[in-house]
């Protein structure tokens, strides 16, 4: 890996926590709620969200929830619990097994005819049936049961769903739509991988959740730098140079300060997930169309 | 010439009038031993207003009207300096109303910002005027609504009538984290800088009064200040609480220290004039 200068991506941690601890109490307060909760996975994003919505709101407003599926190692689970006995929040646990393997058994059947409708085997010679529910689309369906757990339990509940994507992921679309992306508000969206890392150290997660290497953990053995094929650190720059400096890719990558393949790779990712980060086009007819022309503000009177 | 200022760093309603008015109006009361009670940019429509800026808008009549039914400010001491949604001949404008018993007048916004996350340049339109404003005692001041004080030609133009106060309005969102900010965010300290070397070039108090609390995410600073003809800060309200600070100001002692200040005096406007003209016409015909 090129070495690269990331004390540019440096925070000042308690002015962070304190922006991020108002923003959490005044956005959840003002929607008349006082109660959020969150799926709390065992990793370092998660952990985080769970300690600022406990300094922003106490303990006894924040809610952990565990999912796992029967293939989540049981390192996630313990270390969820880990992380919500440490932050001093209680936590529940629904496995979703079930609820997966329910979805998908029927899911099978109506892939197939639904692919047969759109002549997918002649479209591409690769397709096969059987590849209908594959490890990519199992990791969709997990994220999308979960988001399903977590606004029952919110509307049961009146506890707003807090959501744990960070600017990495963000950018890059590393994210489920309308599965992990799915929340009320977002406290860390605004935070690189590294940056978050270092805000997370100076509230107190364990250290154990800290130094594991950060995975979706939707099969054995995967790791997000696995998938994405770069470490964080390598994104981070590559991110921060693109996206808060606005250089332009070519020439950071003609100097030798960003590898091509980092660059390129944010780049695409960038672009192409960008509807990821919006709101379903609406086909413009009349002259106040819904985000075009008609444009109020989320805290509209709140 | 005492000056008795409350700068009140308010966190509106976003889009609730009649929460905000009935909010004035005790802090008006509040303060009635005053000589000017200072709100924040859009204090009486929250910030991030976007289409509500025509729903919300009304003429400067109309706003006094409101503010005196529900303060009777027209019949109380002090004069009042808040942000509203102006309607005026069919536009609507990112104004600052200044008025007491005696006058009702606004400030409309001259540089509506549209960069970053500012985008008030497409609800509202671009304001034509500087005036200073006399208040009841004879102090005349200039108001400045955010980001106009960065443009440095209004400070100047106002210093060039007299002004013994500026009251400058905020609505300025916490940007600027990094590992450097030491505890506060890195456009405080930007917006600080500024306001001292005005003070200091034009002799002149200023009031910067910047709003608090959270609109769609977005955070805003407080840290409103008053800072002295010599530039130095002497009063800094709490970084994002909402909070209210009663000053005193001696006019008289920036009179003197205006007297005095060899920059202002030594100005030659007309110089700034006819060479600002070539330039002008220069980069034109490059």
């Amino acid at each position: 890996m090129k070495k690269y200068d990331l004390s540019v991506l440096g925070i000042d941690c308690k002015l962070v926590f304190e922006l991020l601890t108002r923003f959490i109490k005044n956005e959840v307060e003002k929607t008349g709620m006082n109660k959020v909760l969150l799926g709390l996975s065992g990793g370092v994003d998660s952990a985080l969200v769970a300690f600022i919505c406990k300094e922003a709101l106490g303990a006894k407003n924040v809610l952990g929830v565990r999912m796992p599926y029967k293939t989540s190692s049981s390192e996630s689970l313990e270390h969820a619990e880990l992380v919500a006995k440490t932050c001093g929040i209680d936590y529940i646990t629904c496995d979703i097994t079930g609820a997966v393997e329910g979805f998908v058994n029927g899911e099978v059947s109506l892939g197939a005819k639904c692919a047969n409708f759109f002549d997918r085997a002649k479209l591409d010679a690769n397709f096969a049936m059987e590849k209908i529910v594959n490890r990519h689309s199992m990791g969709n369906i997990m994220a999308r049961m979960r988001m399903l757990n977590l606004y029952h339990l919110s509307a049961a509940s009146g506890a707003m769903v807090v959501g744990t994507s960070n600017k990495t992921e963000l950018l890059l679309g590393y994210g489920t739509l309308h599965g992990d992306m799915a929340c009320g508000i977002n406290p860390v969206g605004d935070l690189y991988k590294r940056q978050l890392r270092e805000l997370s150290a100076y509230m107190g997660v364990p250290r154990v959740v800290l130094a594991k290497k950060p995975s979706a953990d939707l099969f054995p053995g995967q790791t997000d730098e696995g998938d994405l094929g770069f470490s964080y650190d390598e994104l981070d720059y590559a991110l921060y140079r693109i996206v808060d400096c606005r250089e332009n890719p070519k020439l950071i990558v003609e100097s030798g300060e960003v590898e091509a393949r980092l660059a390129e790779f944010c780049v695409r990712r960038i672009t192409s997930m960008q509807f990821k980060r919006q709101m379903p086009l609406i086909a413009l007819l009349s002259f106040r169309t819904i985000n075009q022309s008609f444009n109020y503000p989320r805290d509209w009177a709140l | 010439m005492k000056q008795k200022i409350a700068i009140c760093q308010l966190f509106p309603k976003l889009g609730d009038f009649a929460y905000n008015i009935n909010v004035h109006s005790e802090l008006i009361k509040k303060y009635g031993d005053c000589d000017m009670v200072c709100f924040p940019e859009l204090s009486t429509s929250g910030y991030f207003v976007k289409d509500l800026s025509y729903d919300l808008a009304m003429t400067k009549e109309e706003f006094a009207n409101e503010l005196d039914r529900c303060s009777n400010y027209k019949k109380t001491k002090p004069s009042v300096i808040a942000g509203f949604s102006e309607r005026f001949e069919g536009n609507v404008y990112n104004s600052l109303f200044v008025g007491s018993s005696e006058y009702a007048g606004s400030h409309k916004k001259i540089y509506p910002p549209t960069y970053g996350l500012f985008d008030e340049y497409r609800y509202f339109s671009c304001g034509e005027r500087i005036d200073p404003f006399t208040l009841k005692n004879g102090v005349r001041i200039g108001v400045l609504n955010c980001e106009d004080a960065w443009h440095q030609a209004l400070p100047y133009i106002y210093s060039m009538y007299g002004i013994d106060l500026l009251v400058i309005c905020a609505a300025s969102p916490a940007r600027g984290v990094g590992a450097k900010a030491e505890g506060s965010p890195w456009n405080v300290k930007l917006w600080q800088r500024l306001i001292s070397s005005y003070a200091h070039l034009y002799g002149l108090y200023i009031i910067y009064v910047n709003r608090a609390g959270n609109e769609d995410g977005v955070n805003f600073s407080g840290c409103s200040c008053v800072v002295n003809p010599l530039g130095d800060i002497i009063e800094t309200l709490p970084q994002f609480d909402q909070a209210e600070r009663v000053v005193e100001v001696d006019i008289k002692k920036a009179r003197i220290e205006k007297a005095q200040n060899c920059y202002l005096k030594e100005d030659d406007p007309f110089l700034t004039l006819r060479e600002l003209e070539r330039a002008m016409r220069v980069r034109r015909e490059r």
